[in-house]
């Protein structure tokens, strides 16, 4: 029943509301802070269940299956394993007056947990949220593994580098095929089949796009700094700047999607500059107006524009397709929250 | 979930639609679902009718307005059953009554608006609280039980790097005349465990500063 459906276009949909969400982050905050922090585990999970729960596909929604439980125990594995480690090595050294050489070595370390740990924990957190979601009663994976990826990345930072910034096209694109084409529904993987050159082309665009609106901003901020406005100098250079980055934004999403395929479906994405760089502004604008407080605005306006842009064309087939279970730990969930390391895939 | 074959209720008041999926393959089957005093009754298009007692499964989504009920077995294979329509709820409510205690009750949804609501005031209340007084007066415990050692320590290392970086001015009127300013400075202040000391640093900066140990030192331009 319903394994092979051809209509085209499918998109994503959300059927919550920010009142709705607005109402479960206040509660949130107000557990988290009578708790002195131990709930913001369950606050966490109260959110992606919220959000996931709200998102349909074909008409059947997402799940979401973490518990606040798991949350707290990766955090604890996180902070003994890494969090404490790394802040011995960074602060513990100089708190106890070690000598010089003691600090440098130490200080040698703490970079290498930096460089480490992030893309670990990347790979991590990512296991752990797909294995958490489900979608008609079939869960996610991720199964890719660390090692290959650290190493990608290591490879690709050096070279990017020492090319001025002219090999990341390719590493980027790299870093896509590795997270999509290890990412799972039940046993079916997605697919990623973009190549670096095309890409290379897109931020060639950019590139010049960068030098033109900079020198725009450069000639525009010198006006105002001639009469010692250096705030809305500063503001012009950044709004400025703001045009490259989002019209860069939109040309990676798009380009990422449109090689992004599963099974015969293939996913394709009409994010355009403008459009992104109006939403970015708003959300700021929202944010800062309300001192933050219409974050969960903020988060559905997001939502919502990555969803109404987004669709899978072409037959959806899931004939074949079985449940797949692995285990996951939520330490990289944790380890990537203490790194601040974003693991989406959009 | 076990096979029952019999028959579905001809006329059942309390028979609601839904979709199951069997948490092996993607596939979801259109189902009856009959709410009884002591579980449910779901009826697929085709194949046997299933049971599902109270205990054995349990409520994931549909704890808010407009989410799907979703309901998952408790034993593996997962099963999961997906009900669009709220009504549902008030349904097992009114027909299992303290069976199906671990199912949402809508009629408490109201009482949530009033928690969220007190929970903003509180919010505000503690914030503004913590603003003016909670967080100084924690410094303030805090800073209380800092070993005056350990500050010391801390205070050292800064130093002594910022030394090393540049040089130390040794002119012994200079240093003198700094000695005896910190002296008459620390003269007025209450008796403390600290040990004030000062250097001078030669250094193009103008700049003067202090370590958390009340080690002080400036550079020598703005001695001049």
């Amino acid at each position: 029943m319903d394994i092979l459906t051809t209509e085209q276009n499918r998109v994503l949909r959300f059927h919550g509301s920010a009142q709705t969400l607005f109402g479960i982050w206040v509660v949130n905050v107000f557990l988290t802070l009578l708790t002195f922090g131990v709930y913001y585990f369950w606050a966490k999970v109260r959110i992606r269940e919220y959000l996931l729960s709200q998102t349909s596909f074909e008409g059947d929604r997402f799940a979401y299956h973490g518990s606040g439980k798991e949350l707290l125990i990766g955090w604890l594995k996180a902070m003994l394993c890494f969090g404490i480690p790394y802040v011995a090595l960074t602060s513990g050294v100089v708190w106890i007056g070690a000598d010089r050489w003691t600090v440098w070595a130490a200080g040698l370390l703490s970079w290498l947990i930096l460089a480490i740990f992030p893309p670990l924990a990347g790979v991590w957190a990512l296991r752990y949220r797909l294995s958490r979601m489900s979608w008609r009663g079939v869960r996610f994976a991720f199964r890719g593994h660390a090692a290959p990826y650290v190493k990608l990345v290591f490879k690709g930072t050096i070279l990017t580098l020492l090319t001025l910034g002219l090999y990341y096209p390719f590493y980027a694109t790299q870093k896509r095929a590795f997270l999509v084409s290890h990412t799972y529904f039940g046993t079916e993987h997605f697919t990623f089949d973009g190549r670096g050159k095309e890409f290379f082309q897109v931020c060639f665009k950019v590139i010049f796009l960068g030098i033109f609106v900079f020198g725009l901003g450069v000639f525009a901020s010198g006006v105002w700094m001639i009469g010692r406005m250096w705030f809305i100098a500063l503001l012009t250079l950044i709004s400025l700047l703001a045009l490259p980055w989002s019209y860069l934004q939109a040309e990676k999403q798009r380009f990422f999607w449109n090689y992004t395929a599963f099974r015969n479906g293939r996913c394709h994405s009409t994010v355009e500059f403008d459009s992104l760089l109006w939403l970015k502004l708003g959300n700021l604008l929202l944010l800062v107006c309300s001192l933050g407080l219409a974050w969960p605005w903020a988060r559905v306006r997001n939502i919502q524009y990555t969803y109404q842009r987004h669709s899978l064309n072409g037959p959806l087939d899931l004939q074949g397709i079985l449940q797949h279970s692995t285990e996951a730990s939520a330490t990289g969930d944790e380890v990537a929250g203490f790194f601040e390391v974003g693991v989406d895939l959009g | 979930m076990h096979h029952i074959d019999t028959a579905f209720p001809a006329a059942n008041p309390v028979e609601w639609t839904g979709a199951l999926f069997d948490g092996l393959t993607p596939s979801a089957q259109p189902v009856r679902i009959c709410v009884l005093s002591d579980g449910l009754q779901v009826w697929p298009t085709t194949g046997d009718m299933l049971w599902w007692p109270y205990e054995q499964f349990r409520q994931t989504q549909g704890f808010y307005a407009g989410q799907q009920i979703r309901l998952e077995t408790i034993r593996p294979p997962t099963q999961t059953l997906t009900i669009l329509d709220e009504g549902f709820l008030d349904a097992v409510q009114s027909i299992a009554g303290s069976r199906a205690q671990h199912i949402h009750r809508r009629v408490r949804r109201p009482w949530r608006v009033l928690f969220t609501t007190v929970a903003a005031l509180v919010i505000i209340g503690l914030g503004l609280w913590l603003f003016r007084h909670g967080v100084p007066s924690l410094a303030k415990f805090m800073s209380q039980r800092v070993p005056v050692s350990w500050e010391e320590r801390m205070g050292k290392t800064v130093a002594d790097k910022t030394v090393l970086q540049n040089h130390a001015c040794v002119e012994s009127k200079r240093v003198a005349f700094i000695g005896h300013l910190l002296e008459k400075l620390t003269q007025a202040l209450p008796p403390q465990p600290y040990v004030f000391r000062v250097w001078v640093v030669d250094s193009p900066v103008v700049n003067a500063f202090e370590a958390p140990v009340a080690i002080l030192w400036s550079t020598r331009d703005s001695c001049n």
